[in-house]
């Protein structure tokens, strides 16, 4: 039950932060020498330490990184396969699906108010928050800001590319550029694989999804979902998809009412916290005659890759992929795992 | 005894608030013409199932899902209506509301519990927050009123008004305690307060109706003591009225209304405020009339804030309760004031 | 039928206001409760109609007022306060006919068409007859008291309590209040008398209404008999602490 308090909680505010932080950084021009991978670049990967953060605030990045704390699951999950497990040493509570990777003494913060003090006791030397703690412009990291310790803030990013810049600026901030590149790299090219496919699909085939992220109750009467202008509606175009709520800007809390009238083909449930979701949905009075209902297209997709905004949102875009076009995609053998790691290989030869 | 023209205007409100409802049912996302809607509403009634050439979608939208939600917003905007006009008049306060004794902060403090410590009892599936929110505001009311009675034995009205807000103010600081503790359920708990009609069915419709007419029937029934009890305790008992035992279990009934309605959708405030004082402007204060006629203003008026908020920005709601305020506050003080200033 | 009280002692809070009284109310006798502000005059006037909590003995034919029904009581005994609180603006029409409500007889309280009619003579004795649709808030200070006593005269009941019905009547309507309870006095029809237990400030509409006096200081009853008796000089230097007397003939005078 708690993780669905978390989750709406976090869908939430989701909706109501304003997402408007997409400002390139020095960082994404640099990223953009290295159009072409192979092993003539590892020269040019280099990246300065940046200077700002992914929110545009000035930061002063130590050069030497040792603690680290990380607010976010997305982070919390980059900075282990970076290998850099062992140097954290603080997290907000919902990256503690983790935890077995992370050393058993690792302090546990709440992100929307963090103890400041508790933090700046383990002297971390930089702290990566998301946007989604800083509600109405105040960060709720300030007074730990104002005693000179190093916060980057990440804001949610809105776009595929946002989630690429994100990884590179984590790689630079931590001296991991070679990873980050990978990662980042690997993550467009998987994508330009599925998007491949996705122009093979005819015109009269395309179908219309619903991503739900909880079923309505009395309790939670709305549904959560996304339009335009997030990086999952990114993922629905990449696979040639259309979102029904495509029209509609940034993350939504929509009506019953309205989804029904939507009518989609195809419905994904976003919400591994509730076991058998897409069942319920099935149940649901009143929604017998929407297509995805009738034809028994709902399917429930795995929350853990698509809802962290970081590289693994490729393997869920595959997921997704052959849930809605199970024909075209079911051949599909592009790993993303494999395309990093080969990545990686030439950048260090 | 009823003046001339009452039966009429009582008549014309009467449709136009069938209209109301007809209408909330009828806009939202996709719309319907009177033919269908009538076709499908007369096919489940009897029965028969959908006439043909009616899109089962549309069937499904509008039966299971906009019905019972207008059909829940209209009830729960009659329940309160009734129950603030009663409370106005027993405890001969202009300002009270369903809300003085704390059945809304009681509710709140039920619900952050379960939303807490994530407690469900099977039985109860899907109804536990409104069980525990309904269970939480009788408490505290008849706390309040128990209070109340060994506080002061004629358990007068300034005795009742004040400790009902003291209590609310203490039972309303455990809830923002709590919920300080658990700051993860915050804004689920303030979307709940802040009340809603959404995905309400029909098994909602079925609990609150019968409770509704049962409450409203024994209201009724003490409508002239309620019209007595408006000239104060010491009048009511020297024309026959036991003050006190009227006062217990009519404020006990009201709270009963009010607990299930916000135990159902949440805390929405204003129309049991607003709609009796504009009924006793158009109908003058005999309960006999007051209270049939505060159901139909308030349930009408409460379904076009539901429809509002549903609509104005939609695919997105605004929360019912802050559209009954936007909307109620300005139109309720201009009828108060203006006729305040026609008598002064 | 008899009121007898005895012993009787009301407190307010941990005050003591009336202490152990006792007085005996015959059907049919005219009684005027007279005393100085805060002597208790009131009170006892509630205390005798149970709608106070009190310590010692009220009853009416052997029966403890606690003990009747609130419904039956209003049959008894018509009580009109001297506060009224009005909360609605209902018509005068409509508060008459809530005098009534003992004796509705269904749970409805529908209003039998006798009581109506009764209604109707009430307001024709106390001259608000024309006044049936004019709302509360719309009626001067004596046209209020006149609906509110209409409405005491329609709970029918054989014993009228009135506390100071006399506020805000101008000097012709005190007259023609005395002559109505003069004659209502008489009217009972099943054989017994009416009787009236009223507070004046007004001592001579006092004597033109009652025949017995019961005067009160301090929250004890220190004279009760004819109220030639209780109203003479010398008792009321007692009771007000002040010359009322000459204070009359002075105003007189001028």
């Amino acid at each position: 039950m708690k993780k669905i308090f978390a989750v709406i909680l976090t869908l939430a505010m989701l909706v109501s932060v304003a997402t408007g932080c997409s400002a390139i950084t020095d960082l994404t021009q640099q990223s953009g020498v290295l159009e072409s991978v192979g092993k003539d670049v590892i020269g040019d990967i280099d990246i300065e330490i940046p200077t700002k953060d992914r929110a545009g605030n000035d930061i002063k990045v130590p050069d030497k990184i040792d603690k680290i704390i990380s607010m976010a699951p997305s982070t919390t999950q980059v900075l282990i396969e970076f290998g850099l497990g062992d140097k954290i040493v603080g997290i907000d509570t919902n990256s503690a699906t983790y935890i077995d990777k992370l050393p058993a003494n690792v302090a546990q913060f709440d992100m929307m108010s963090p103890d400041n003090e508790a933090i700046a006791a383990l002297s971390p030397d930089i702290v990566f928050t998301s946007g989604m703690s800083s509600v109405g412009g105040t960060s709720p990291f300030q007074s730990l800001i104002d005693s000179g310790v190093c916060v980057a803030d990440i804001p949610s990013p809105s776009s595929i590319e946002g989630i690429c810049d994100d990884i590179l600026f984590i790689g630079a901030c931590v001296g991991k550029n070679a990873e980050a590149i990978a990662y980042s790299k690997g993550l467009t090219l998987f994508m330009s694989g599925l998007e491949e496919i996705s122009a093979s699909i005819p015109e009269d085939q395309v179908k219309t999804v619903l991503v739900m992220m909880n079923v309505p109750s009395a309790e939670y009467p709305t549904i959560y979902t996304f339009g335009k202008g997030t990086y999952m509606n990114e993922m629905l175009d990449i696979i040639g998809a259309k979102n029904v709520f495509g029209d509609q800007e940034g993350w939504l809390a929509v009506s019953v009412e309205d989804a029904i009238v939507a009518d989609p083909d195809v419905i994904l449930m976003d919400c591994d916290w509730l076991p058998g979701a897409a069942d319920q949905v099935k149940a649901l009075e009143g929604w017998e005659n929407v297509k995805a209902v009738k034809n028994g297209e709902v399917y429930q997709i795995s929350e853990d890759l698509c809802s962290r905004p970081n590289h693994h949102v490729g393997e869920a875009t595959l997921e997704w992929a052959k849930c809605i076009y199970s024909k075209f995609y079911s051949d599909f053998t592009g790993s993303l795992d494999d395309i990093k790691t080969d990545v990686l290989e030439k950048i260090l030869g | 005894m009823t003046k001339k023209g009452t039966g009429l205007k009582i008549a014309i409100s009467a449709i136009l608030c069938f209209f109301i409802l007809i209408l909330a049912i009828r806009q939202g996302s996709v719309y319907i013409s009177l033919k269908d809607l009538f076709g499908i509403i007369s096919g489940h009634i009897t029965g028969k199932g959908t006439p043909e050439g009616i899109e089962p979608m549309m069937d499904s939208i509008f039966w299971t899902i906009r019905m019972p939600r207008a059909i829940m917003a209209f009830l729960v905007g009659g329940a309160l209506s009734v129950s603030g006009a009663c409370m106005q008049a027993l405890l001969q306060n202009p300002l009270a509301s369903s809300y003085t004794l704390g059945v809304s902060s009681g509710a709140s403090l039920g619900a952050a519990i379960v939303l807490i410590l994530e407690i469900s009892i099977p039985l109860l599936a899907g109804f536990m927050l409104p069980f525990t929110g309904f269970v939480f505001g009788l408490i505290t009311v008849v706390l309040a009123l128990s209070l109340a009675s060994v506080i002061d034995r004629n358990v007068s009205n300034t005795t009742v008004v004040l400790i009902g807000m003291i209590l609310s103010l203490f039972v309303n600081g455990i809830m923002n305690f709590l919920s300080t503790l658990y700051s993860d359920h915050s804004k689920q708990l303030y979307l709940w307060m802040m009340g809603s009609f959404s995905a309400r069915g029909w098994k909602h419709c079925l609990i609150l109706f019968p409770v509704c007419v049962v409450c409203f029937a024994i209201l009724m029934l003490t409508s002239r003591k309620m019209d007595i009890m408006s000239f104060g305790d010491l009048q009511a008992q020297a024309m026959g009225v036991d003050a006190k035992k009227t006062k217990l279990v009519a404020i006990v009934i009201c709270s009963l209304l009010t607990g299930i309605s916000v135990a159902f959708t949440g805390v929405i405030g204003f129309v049991d405020l607003a709609a009796p004082h504009v009924v006793r402007k158009l109908f003058g204060p005999s309960h006999r009339i007051v209270l049939p006629m505060s159901f139909i203003y308030g349930g009408a008026f409460m379904a076009l804030c539901d429809l509002i908020s549903r609509t104005v920005l939609s695919p997105r709601e605004i929360p019912v309760g802050a559209v009954t305020a936007l909307i109620g506050a300005p139109f309720f003080a201009y009828v108060f004031f203006a006729s305040r200033r026609k008598r002064a | 039928m008899k009121i007898r009280v005895k012993n009787l002692s009301v407190n307010y809070g941990s005050s003591e206001v009336l202490h152990s009284v006792d007085l005996e109310i015959s059907s049919g006798e005219k009684v005027f409760i007279g005393g100085a502000n805060g002597s208790g005059k009131t009170t006892l006037l509630r205390a005798l109609a149970g709608i106070i909590p009190h310590r010692g003995e009220v009853s009416i034919d052997g029966r403890e007022i606690s003990s009747i029904k609130r419904k039956d009581m209003a049959k008894m005994i018509a009580l009109m306060p001297q506060t009224n609180e009005l909360f609605f603006p209902y018509t005068v029409y409509e508060t008459v006919l809530l005098g009534t409500y003992a004796f509705s007889k269904s749970i409805l309280g529908g209003i039998s068409a006798e009581n109506i009619q009764y209604a109707g003579k009430c307001m024709k004795d106390c001259g608000v007859d024309d006044l049936g649709d004019r709302h509360l808030d719309e009626l001067s200070g004596g046209q209020l008291q006149r609906v509110l006593l209409a409405r005491t005269f329609a709970q029918k009941a054989p014993f009228l309590f009135l506390d100071e019905p006399g506020n805000n009547l101008d000097i012709k309507y005190r007259a023609e209040l005395c002559d109505k309870l003069n004659s209502w006095t008489r009217e009972n029809t099943d054989g017994s008398d009416n009787t009236l237990v009223a507070v004046f400030h007004d001592l001579e509409q006092a004597r033109r209404c009652c025949t017995r006096a019961v005067m009160m200081k301090e929250g004890s009853i220190i004279f009760d008999g004819d109220i030639n008796d209780g109203t003479t000089p010398e008792m009321l230097l007692k009771i007000y602490d002040f010359d009322v007397a000459s204070y009359i003939d002075n105003k007189l005078k001028l």
